[in-house]
C-alpha cells in the first residue's frame, strides 16, 4: 500500500489539481463530504484510510515535487525554437568576420584587408583586432638589448615582418613626456611591454612609466 | 509531418518559397539545431527553415545525406565491403566537389550551416575561404571571393607599401 498519498477536500477546481498531482506522480484521491460522512473516490480507499494526509487546498500547492520540471507547452517550445534560429542569422559582414579571425597568421589578415576596403573595415576594427589576438598569440618581431632594438632575423618565422620595423623609431621620444633634458631608460621588459626611468640616480624622485606594448605598433 | 516509413522515422523541413523535403531523422539530427527541434518533440509538424531558399536547402541537405554517420543495418554492410580510409578519401574527394560552387551560394551555404550549426558544413565552407586567402595572391582571392577593388589606385599602393611584409 502506498504509505503517502495525498487528500484533497472536494471544492471547486479540486479535479483540476488532482490531475496535476498525478501527472507529478503524487499519488491522490479525492474526499467529498457530505452530511458528515466521508465519501472517498475509487479505488484506493483502503489505502488513504491506513495513512490519510489531509490537507488544507492552499497548503497542498507546497507539495508540488520542486524537482520536477515544468515543461512549457508545445507551441510556445516551438516558438522559442523558431525565434532562436531568427536570432541566430548572421550578416555577410559578421560570417567574413568568422572567417578571417579563423585565418593562421598576421601575414594573411593583412593581404585580405588589401582586397577591398569593406574587409580592411571589418579587419581594422579594434573589437576585432582584439578577438583575434586573443586567439593568436602576437609574432615575435624583436627585443631590446640596450636600448637598442634587435629584429628577428631571417629563418625566423616572423622575420619578413620585423623587417617593416627597420628604423622604426624605439626610443617613444615622439609621445613620452618631456624631462628636462634627462633621457628616457628602459629598465625592463615584461610580456611586450617596457617600464621606463628618467630618474637620475641621485634622486629619490623616481619617474617610471610603462610604455605602450611593442606589438600594438604592428597593427595600425 | 512526421511519419514512419520503414521503421525510419522521417521530418519533413520547408523553405520560405513553399518547397517540402522528407529527409530521415537521422539526416536531420546533423544539424544540432534541429536535433534539439526533435528532443524537445517539436518536429511533429513541417519544420520551417526561415531564409534558406530550396536550392541552397536541398543542397544542405544533399550534404547531410552523404555525412550522416552510418550506424545500423546499412552501415556495417557498407563498413564491410570499403574500408573506412577509403570511404573518408571518397568524401574528401566529394567534399572538395560539392564546395566548388560561386560566391553568392557559398556565402549561403556559411550562412545555412552556421544557423542550422552544421558543424561539418561550416568547416568545410569557412576552410575553403581561409585557404584561398591564405594561399593565393591578392587578385586571385578577389576573383575567389568575387569582390570588386573599390579602391583608387593610389590607395591600394598606401596599403600595399604599409603592409609589404605581408606580400612577400
Amino acid at each position: 500500500m502506498a504509505s503517502k498519498v495525498l487528500v484533497l477536500v472536494w471544492t471547486p477546481g479540486v479535479m483540476t489539481m488532482a490531475k496535476r498531482f498525478k501527472a507529478a506522480t503524487w499519488p491522490c484521491v479525492v474526499m467529498d463530504e457530505i452530511d458528515g460522512r466521508m465519501i472517498w473516490s475509487e479505488p484506493i480507499v483502503e489505502a488513504v484510510q491506513e495513512t490519510p494526509i489531509c490537507l488544507a487546498k492552499k497548503k497542498v500547492e507546497h507539495l508540488v515535487d520542486p524537482e520536477l520540471p515544468r515543461r512549457p507547452p508545445r507551441w510556445r517550445r516551438r516558438t522559442q525554437h523558431h525565434r532562436r534560429i531568427c536570432r541566430s542569422l548572421r550578416t555577410q559582414d559578421e560570417l567574413l568576420e568568422e572567417i578571417f579571425v579563423l585565418l593562421p597568421t598576421a601575414a594573411d589578415l593583412a593581404r585580405a584587408s588589401a582586397a577591398c576596403p569593406s574587409f580592411r573595415r571589418l579587419i581594422t576594427d579594434h573589437a576585432f583586432l582584439r578577438r583575434y589576438r586573443a586567439l593568436h598569440p602576437p609574432p615575435l618581431i624583436g627585443f631590446v638589448d640596450d636600448n637598442a632594438f634587435v629584429l628577428a632575423q631571417p629563418l625566423h618565422a616572423s622575420a619578413i615582418a620585423a623587417r617593416t620595423f627597420a628604423g622604426f623609431d624605439f626610443s617613444c621620444s615622439s609621445f613620452l613626456p618631456s624631462t628636462a633634458g634627462r633621457t628616457w631608460r628602459a629598465i625592463d621588459f615584461l610580456d611586450g611591454r617596457a617600464l621606463l626611468t628618467a630618474a637620475q640616480s641621485k634622486t629619490n624622485a623616481t619617474a617610471l612609466m610603462c610604455a605602450a606594448s611593442c606589438t600594438t605598433f604592428s597593427w595600425r | 509531418m512526421a511519419t514512419r516509413e520503414a521503421g525510419k522515422k522521417m521530418i519533413m523541413l520547408k523553405s520560405p518559397d513553399g518547397m517540402e523535403f522528407e529527409v530521415e531523422e537521422a539526416v536531420a539530427m546533423e544539424s544540432q539545431t534541429i536535433r534539439k527541434m526533435i528532443e524537445d518533440d517539436c518536429a511533429d509538424t513541417a519544420i520551417l527553415i526561415p531564409n534558406i531558399n530550396s536550392k541552397i536547402l536541398s543542397r544542405v541537405i544533399e550534404y547531410c545525406n552523404k555525412h550522416v554517420p552510418t550506424t545500423g543495418a546499412t552501415g556495417a554492410a557498407a563498413s564491410d565491403t570499403v574500408a573506412p580510409a577509403a570511404l573518408a578519401e571518397d568524401l574528401k574527394i566529394w567534399d572538395a566537389e560539392f564546395i566548388k560552387v560561386n560566391r553568392a551560394t557559398r556565402f549561403n551555404l556559411i550562412q545555412a550551416a552556421s544557423y542550422l550549426n552544421i558543424k561539418g558544413l561550416l568547416d568545410l565552407t569557412s576552410q575553403t575561404t581561409i585557404d584561398t586567402i591564405s594561399d593565393n595572391s591578392l587578385e586571385e582571392i578577389r576573383s575567389f571571393l568575387s569582390t570588386k577593388n573599390d579602391y583608387l589606385p593610389e590607395e591600394e599602393q598606401t596599403i600595399r607599401r604599409e603592409n609589404q611584409w605581408a606580400f612577400q
